[in-house]
């Protein structure tokens, strides 16, 4: 069911020793206590014949976590390899399946379980303050990403070009989504787009194409993607001017159990070495992310 | 007509089933009788064994109608199919669909065991169900037989008098790829019913399919759903007038955008016979005009996941729908004047062809996640000196029962039971339910406390009925939820649906006004009076079951089931403590002359245990039923 792969990367020592504080032995060990349920909120909701109550003896490994259908996985995987590398850790992935409901019911509990059986770190998640069930914490950024504004009609260079009463297509709750919202309510009901949430991003492109929208509001990286591996999805649409106001920046990161604090600790610190470094921008050119509005880091 | 195939076996198998109590029916042969007769004092395991290679032996062995009784035979059983007649008056020891009859009143007219002797039940058998996850589980019984489905969708045939296994049936499934059909798959409900010589099933990935009532062997099957585009079922099919129907789950999902379905079958072949789009009707007006613009393909929700109704003589059928996801009407893109029509309704349907008669909403515009899916009874009720059919059903989370003529959907009565601020009123001459918008979201981020909370109030576990009073009884939780509408938390996946985030909730509290966390509320079901009401320190987590006894017997998350009286609410008989909380859907019947009831307790998640102080919950659910009797003595 998992695809686990043991990454092969040699450490860098010379990074790691100018922040690891304590010895490895420690950083082992502390990982190895970290499987065990913890009794917060979503344990009521997990059948504990589910968790792996045993300590699980990983060695000097660090699991990462990514679901299948992340359209940035490579990099995301790229970014987990080097940040094993400096924790002088062998990387183990394993690759979660992602149906879920639009309500997102059951994800939490699958992360509870997935962070408890399978992986320390899950990749490629929004972070921010207070996101999460008490039972999770999230790394500090590793990149942020933007939205783009597409149109398919040649005439439109910026949203102030698209009329009023027609239709904005964006990802449903995406910080896009809840900016253009926000933004449409300051504006006078005459000068008032409808906003239309979709699902799925494919949808929204080809919302474009059929006309039931004017605009979209697409995640950078998500485009990108699709514009690599569909270009005839894509074919016609082209970026406009977005504005200011309907700006929204998402920091991305790793999802983690809270009582792992010492893991996190170093994981940000091995993030941060790398933001510093160059590693990351480097990672996002080679990923095909050089072209799309992104920081490493993250804002 | 064919002659059941086990004629031909050796003698073993039908000693095995002889001294398991299983072939005092059976047409074995003289020879096979004889051999029975003796040797009954063969090891059980030696004869297990036997059995077990026979079987490999001969893996065909086929349920067989018998020509000359119309019943089917195998392993030495017999088996009166179950006709169209007895699913609308059953045997009074029957229980041939998850609530008995297809106007859902879980009412048996048993009453062997009664109030003045109930106090004398002690255990018979118990059985630990093949699976994990939620007990959700609804026993069904016929000619000497429990059949069970558990999670996953496995099946099983236990003999009613001794809980021996008959036959287990262990479905096939895809693996899924991610949490909501794994999660779907460990909290199947009430996923049988009963029809000729067949098990009907409904699975989790999204297939209608016919068991051998006597060897567990598939007859057909029909893939009624794609799964891979999100569909599932959780609960059971409900059989009538020769068809089957049923409500598809997994309308959340972004692959199942813009369409979710009742569907009707054929109940010998499974061959579909119509569908309806509970999100969608073109050409409905009111359906264009409720949505605020958003079209069919950026709509979801509206899942009818409980097992519907079937009257007879308005040819109807009766189900009801869950909510608009994502929750919060700013979510949708929707404005707080837009209702989601087919949302949180009751949708009267045309038995044969699966026309729109009528449909009633039950919180238009629904906010919070107060979905209303659950089931509806079909009573009859002296009204102003008439009698007068009508549905009577605790349509969704927030608890409001309501009455509504069943031919018509006219607004009769509306009573609130647990503390609910997701209503303001009802209309009493429109009967429109007045959504309360102060508790609306208008901003991302925004809180708001709303009663009862997502998980109920009351949830899947099921009302009832009495005839012997005329009595409606339901349970749910004092509670009430603060959350906000939120934006989502994963990155690049191409659908938002695989996110969460809709929604951020900030805890639970008690209820204003309530002291423990439980509450049963009796109402008589002509006028929606009140006729008693029980508050409970835990929260009650079974279904709920009346017998011509005076019982309503209803259990709890502490491990008890109780038997109440059913005029007052009396506890007059507490189970032992049992091994894990009560759950599922607890059932009665009759077998060789004697009375059993059977409970069904495990794994649950709606146990509140923060707002309940000194519950104590066993770690593990292990699903299991537990079956009581008068005590001989």
């Amino acid at each position: 069911m998992h695809a686990a792969v043991h990454s092969v990367l040699a450490p860098r020592p010379a990074v790691i020793r100018s922040w690891l504080s304590g010895p490895l032995a420690a950083l082992g060990l502390l990982m190895g206590t970290f499987a065990g349920p913890a009794d917060a909120q979503l344990i009521g909701e997990v059948d504990r014949a589910q968790l792996e109550s045993w300590r699980r003896a990983d060695g000097n490994k660090i699991g990462f976590c990514q679901f299948d259908v992340n359209l940035t996985n490579e990099f995301d995987r790229a970014v987990a390899e080097e940040i094993a590398a400096r924790l002088l850790l062998d990387s183990e992935f394993v690759m979660l399946g992602a149906g879920y409901g639009i309500d997102g019911e059951g994800l939490e509990t699958d992360l509870f379980r997935a962070l408890i059986n399978d992986c320390d770190v899950v990749l490629g998640f929004h972070v921010g303050a207070g996101m999460y069930a008490p039972e999770f914490t999230v790394t500090r950024p590793y990149v942020a990403y933007d939205h783009m504004m597409i149109a398919a009609d040649p005439d439109y260079q910026s949203l102030e070009d698209v009329p009023s009463e027609s239709r904005i297509g964006t990802m449903m709750a995406s910080p896009a989504d809840l900016a253009l919202a926000r933004y449409i309510a300051t504006r006078a009901p005459e000068n008032r787009w409808n906003r239309l949430p979709y699902g799925r991003a494919i949808d929204l492109v080809s919302g474009l194409g059929e006309g039931t929208i004017e605009a979209a509001l697409i995640f950078g990286p998500v485009f990108a993607t699709i514009s690599e591996e569909d270009p005839e999805a894509t074919q016609g649409l082209h970026p406009i001017q977005i504005d200011e106001a309907v700006e929204s920046t998402a920091n991305i990161g790793g999802l983690m159990l809270a009582k792992s604090s010492f893991l996190r600790l170093e994981v940000d610190r091995a993030i941060e070495s790398m933001i510093a470094d160059g590693t990351i921008g480097s990672l996002l050119e080679a990923h095909g992310f050089g072209s799309i509005p992104a920081v490493p880091g993250g804002v | 007509m064919r002659i059941m195939t086990l004629a031909s076996a050796t003698s073993a198998l039908a000693i095995v089933l002889a001294t398991q109590g299983f072939a005092q029916e059976a047409p074995a042969t003289g020879a096979q009788e004889a051999q029975a007769a003796q040797e009954p004092q063969v090891p059980e395991e030696v004869l297990r064994s036997q059995e077990t290679e026979l079987e490999a032996q001969q893996p065909g062995l086929q349920t067989e109608l018998a020509e000359e009784t119309g019943a089917a035979e195998a392993g030495g059983r017999t088996y009166t199919p179950v006709t169209a007649e007895m699913i609308l008056d059953p045997a009074p020891g029957d229980w041939l669909q998850a609530r008995r009859t297809v106007d859902n009143k879980a009412h048996s007219p048993l009453d062997q065991i009664n109030q003045d002797n109930v106090q004398n039940l002690e255990l018979v058998w118990s059985w630990a169900l093949p699976e994990l996850g939620r007990q959700e589980s609804a026993p069904l019984y016929h000619d000497g037989i429990v059949f069970v489905a558990t999670n996953n969708n496995h099946i099983e045939a236990l003999d009613a008098v001794t809980g021996d296994l008959i036959w287990r049936y262990m479905h096939e499934r895809p693996e899924f790829s991610g949490g909501y059909h794994e999660n779907q798959a460990m909290r199947q409900k009430n996923s049988i019913a009963l029809w000729n010589d067949k098990v009907i099933t409904t699975t989790v990935d999204a297939k209608l399919m016919a068991l051998d009532a006597l060897t567990g062997q598939v007859v057909w099957e029909v893939q009624v759903n794609d799964w891979e585009r999100g569909y599932s079922y959780t609960a059971g099919p409900l059989v009538a007038d020769g068809k089957i129907f049923t409500g598809t789950s997994g309308c959340s999902m972004v692959g199942t955008v813009g369409a979710c379905w009742i569907t009707a079958h054929d109940a010998d072949t499974g061959e579909e016979l119509w569908r309806y789009n509970t999100l969608d009707q073109p050409g409905d007006q009111l359906f264009e005009a409720s949505w605020g613009g958003v079209p069919p393909q950026n709509r979801w929700g509206a899942t009818p996941w409980a097992t519907g109704a079937y009257d007879p003589e308005l040819d109807m059928i009766f189900y009801g729908s869950g909510m608009p996801i994502p929750y919060a009407h700013i979510s949708r893109g929707m404005s707080a004047e837009d209702d989601a029509r087919g949302t949180n309704s009751t949708m009267a349907l045309k038995a044969d062809t699966g026309e729109l008669v009528w449909l009633y909403q039950h919180l238009p515009n629904d906010n919070w996640d107060l979905d209303s899916p659950f089931e509806r009874l079909i009573i009859e009720a002296e009204v102003d000196g008439e009698t007068r059919k009508m549905i009577v059903t605790a349509a969704g989370k927030n608890g409001v029962v309501f009455g509504l003529d069943a031919e018509t959907g006219e607004f009769q009565w509306g009573e609130t039971t647990f503390y609910t601020n997701s209503i303001t009123g009802i209309d009493e001459e429109t009967g429109r339910v007045q959504t309360n918008d102060e508790l609306y979201f208008t901003e991302f981020g925004q809180q708001q406390t709303f009663c009862p909370a997502i998980n109920g109030g009351r949830l899947w576990m099921a009302s009832a009925y009495s005839d012997r009073t005329g009595i409606f009884y339901m349970h749910g939780a004092n509670t009430c939820q603060t959350s906000a509408p939120r934006e989502m938390s994963l990155g690049a996946m191409p659908a938002v649906g695989e996110s969460m985030g809709m929604f951020q909730s900030f805890g639970t509290s008690l209820a204003p006004g309530a002291e423990n966390i439980g509450a049963f509320h009796a109402l008589n079901a002509a006028d929606g009076s009140k006729a008693f009401e029980i508050q409970h320190d835990r929260r009650y987590n079974s279904s709920v079951l009346t017998t011509g006894g005076g019982l309503v017997f209803v259990g709890d998350v502490d491990r008890r089931y109780y038997a109440l009286d059913d005029e007052t609410g009396d506890v007059l008989w507490t189970s032992p403590r049992l091994h894990a909380p009560a759950g599922g859907y607890p059932m009665t019947y009759e077998a060789d002359g004697e009375q059993y009831v059977v409970f069904p307790v495990g794994l649950t998640s709606n146990a509140q245990q923060s707002l309940t102080p000194g519950l104590e919950m066993p770690a593990l659910g292990a699903n299991a039923l537990y079956v009581f009797k008068l005590s001989e003595g």
